[in-house]
């Protein structure tokens, strides 16, 4: 069975050979790499901030800030 | 002629049904009849004022190594446990090439916290396939095995070292499709991952090296096998942990299998987590996937001591990096000012980033390895203050001045909302385990969860009726985790059935127990209210003579093996 729910946030998870600058190139085209290296990681701090920084092949990225808290 | 009539109990069969009067009979190991039975038997037991109900079966425990030295699964039998799954997190000890056993012992032996002495003194390593592992520890079991295989055992096993480096190849991923295939035919009922842990060397585990496409192999191995997948998400993070839940949905849809997920629990630092959390899962339940939480019923409390590496110091670097030493180096570090000032900081900036609120002003002295009076008990903020020090002092100076053998305590440190909790646990999509038997041995007790689910959630809250308690704790785990002929009692069903006292059942206060195969304590809870334990029909503890010297454990069947 296929189904499609929109996600909560919207998230991808790694493609082989993947690093920040080929994500961010895939996942934000209209974005100069740098600024969007840099969006991306302000996205996805548990992995900037873990104790060993890499990206896992298992790992997600959200591609979108979190939501507002309801009734922000 | 019958082997066994449980007669005059308040019979609650495991399927939630409305408990009623009657008497349960056993021949060779299975339930022959319920209701009303007139015929005789070797042996008659009185239920009068009791309910009999199905062994419970505990999903998620690491007894993987403690299983080896002890097959009754000390102290879960006594709390009515008939049947534990071991081998969940990533991590089971099988199949296992001998040159990897240092490696997966460490690893092992930090994530799920046990001492290396015990876990050197007791595991013979008698085995390396996942079927050896099982013969090895048939001959003692006193309770059921239903074994998850971990995913970063077969990495190891398929791709060597490279498993913790790198993803698999398309012949790798065939492979470990191959491994899985012949370990859920020699027993397992499904395999588990992590998204999460970090070994020994603060390196992901094996498991989180995976591709997506492998893991999805994998689970296409284990939809036609009919094996069910155990995952470790990141709990704490709502996000997180609902974009974890779509891709177990994913899974699930796709191959067919049920899936797990473990922890969840409450905290007051994301209060709204489980929420999110579940209406998530009830949008993928109603678009056809099953995932399942498990919840534990006990608040978390924590106990930590200087002696050996421990979890609560994981995001404290220094304070990791002491516990790491030789005694008598660890001991020099802690004497010296500069160094037990920099510690001191560290603490002052301690931060726990999975959702647990740790305060070490509230820690307390527990366990003492010369017990002094006039500390045990105290609040180290307390005793700070008398002192003039910081409480990290106090917690170095009273452990040198033992040697390193004092161990402190931090209770109710998340999961401690009773009433809140109760509407949890009776959420029908909710399931009752991350227990943690045989792991975390001198952190907390990981015992009891079964008897205070009954005290606290039946009878103090009135969370849920008994019968329904009964369910969650048997037929819906095994029904979930594909266990053949278990969690009912029904004629053909196995005879694993535990009588207690509805009114007294309970977990018993955390001790200290020195029963490790090497020098060492661990944290256990005794039970209370529990009569008797039948495994496979032969008694495996009572009241009275506590545990029996019968082993009638067996390894589960799956339903579709």
């Amino acid at each position: 069975m296929s189904v499609s729910l929109p996600p909560r946030r919207r998230f991808i998870q790694p493609q082989s050979g993947d690093d920040w600058p080929s994500i961010a190139a895939r996942v934000m085209p209209d974005t100069p790499v740098e600024a969007a290296v840099e969006q991306l990681k302000s996205w996805n701090l548990f992995l900037v901030f873990r104790p060993a920084s890499v990206i896992t092949p298992s790992d997600i990225l959200f591609i979108e800030p979190p939501q507002a808290p309801a009734g922000a | 002629m019958l082997d066994l009539v449980i007669r005059n109990g308040l019979v609650c069969d495991g399927s939630g049904a409305p408990g009623f009067r009657g008497d349960v009979a056993v021949r060779d190991g299975r339930i022959v009849a319920v209701g009303e039975i007139q015929a005789e038997a070797r042996e008659t037991i009185d239920a009068g004022g009791r309910v009999i109900a199905p062994g419970f079966i505990d999903p998620h425990t690491h007894y993987d190594a403690q299983l080896v030295w002890d097959g009754q699964a000390q102290p879960s039998l006594e709390h009515g446990v008939t049947t534990v799954m071991p081998g969940n997190c990533s991590l089971s000890l099988a199949p296992l090439r001998a040159e990897h056993r240092e490696l997966l012992g460490a690893t092992f032996r930090k994530i799920e916290e046990m001492p290396k002495n015990a876990f050197d003194a007791g595991l013979s390593w008698a085995w390396e396939s996942f079927g050896d592992y099982l013969a090895a520890i048939k001959p003692r079991l006193g309770v059921n095995v239903a074994p998850l295989v971990g995913h970063s055992l077969l990495r190891l096993w398929v791709m060597g070292l490279d498993a913790r480096e790198r993803a698999a190849t398309d012949a790798e991923i065939a492979e470990m499709q191959a491994l899985l295939a012949e370990c859920l035919d020699a027993g397992a009922v499904g395999m588990s991952g992590s998204w999460v842990d970090i070994d020994h060397e603060n390196r992901p585990v094996p498991a989180r090296m995976a591709e997506p496409a492998e893991l999805d192999a994998l689970c296409a191995t284990l939809g036609k096998k009919g094996g069910i997948l155990q995952m470790v998400p990141e709990f704490w993070d709502a996000d997180m942990l609902c974009a974890r839940i779509d891709l177990l949905a994913d899974l699930s849809r796709k191959h067919g299998v049920s899936t797990t997920f473990s922890p969840l629990f409450d905290s007051n630092a994301s209060p709204e987590l489980v929420g999110i959390a579940l209406d998530r899962i009830r949008l993928q339940t109603a678009h056809g996937a099953r995932v399942v939480p498990q919840m534990q019923t006990r608040p978390i409390d924590l106990s930590f001591d200087l002696g050996a590496p421990m979890s609560t110091f994981a995001t404290l670097p220094g304070w990791w990096a002491m516990t790491l030493l030789p005694h008598e180096e660890k001991l020099a570090l802690l004497r010296d000012p500069e160094r037990r000032q920099a510690l001191a900081a560290e603490m002052d900036n301690f931060f726990m980033p999975i959702g647990l609120q740790i305060d070490f002003a509230d820690a307390y002295v527990k366990r003492m390895g010369n017990p002094d009076p006039a500390l045990m008990g105290r609040r180290v903020g307390d005793l700070a203050e008398e002192r003039g020090c910081h409480i990290a002092e106090v917690i170095i100076d009273i452990a040198l001045a033992d040697d390193l053998a004092t161990s402190y305590g931090l209770d109710a440190i998340g999961h401690n909302d009773d009433a809140k909790i109760a509407t949890m646990l009776a959420d029908p999509l909710i399931g009752i385990g991350a227990g943690d038997g045989g792991a975390h041995v001198t952190n907390f007790a990981t015992y009891g969860d079964t008897g205070y689910l009954f005290s606290r959630y039946v009878r103090g809250f009135g969370a849920m009726p008994l019968e329904t308690a009964v369910r969650k704790l048997t037929h819906d785990v095994a029904q979930v985790w594909g266990l053949r002929d278990r969690g009912l009692l029904r004629p053909g069903y196995a005879a694993d059935v535990v009588i207690f006292d509805p009114e007294t059942i309970d977990r018993g206060p955390e001790i200290a127990v020195e029963d490790l195969p090497a020098p060492g304590f661990r944290y256990i809870r005794r039970a209370s209210g529990i009569d008797r334990v039948f495994v496979n029909g032969v008694q495996a503890y009572s009241r009275d003579d506590g545990y029996a010297p019968a082993r009638a454990g067996q390894i589960t069947e799956r339903q579709s093996a």
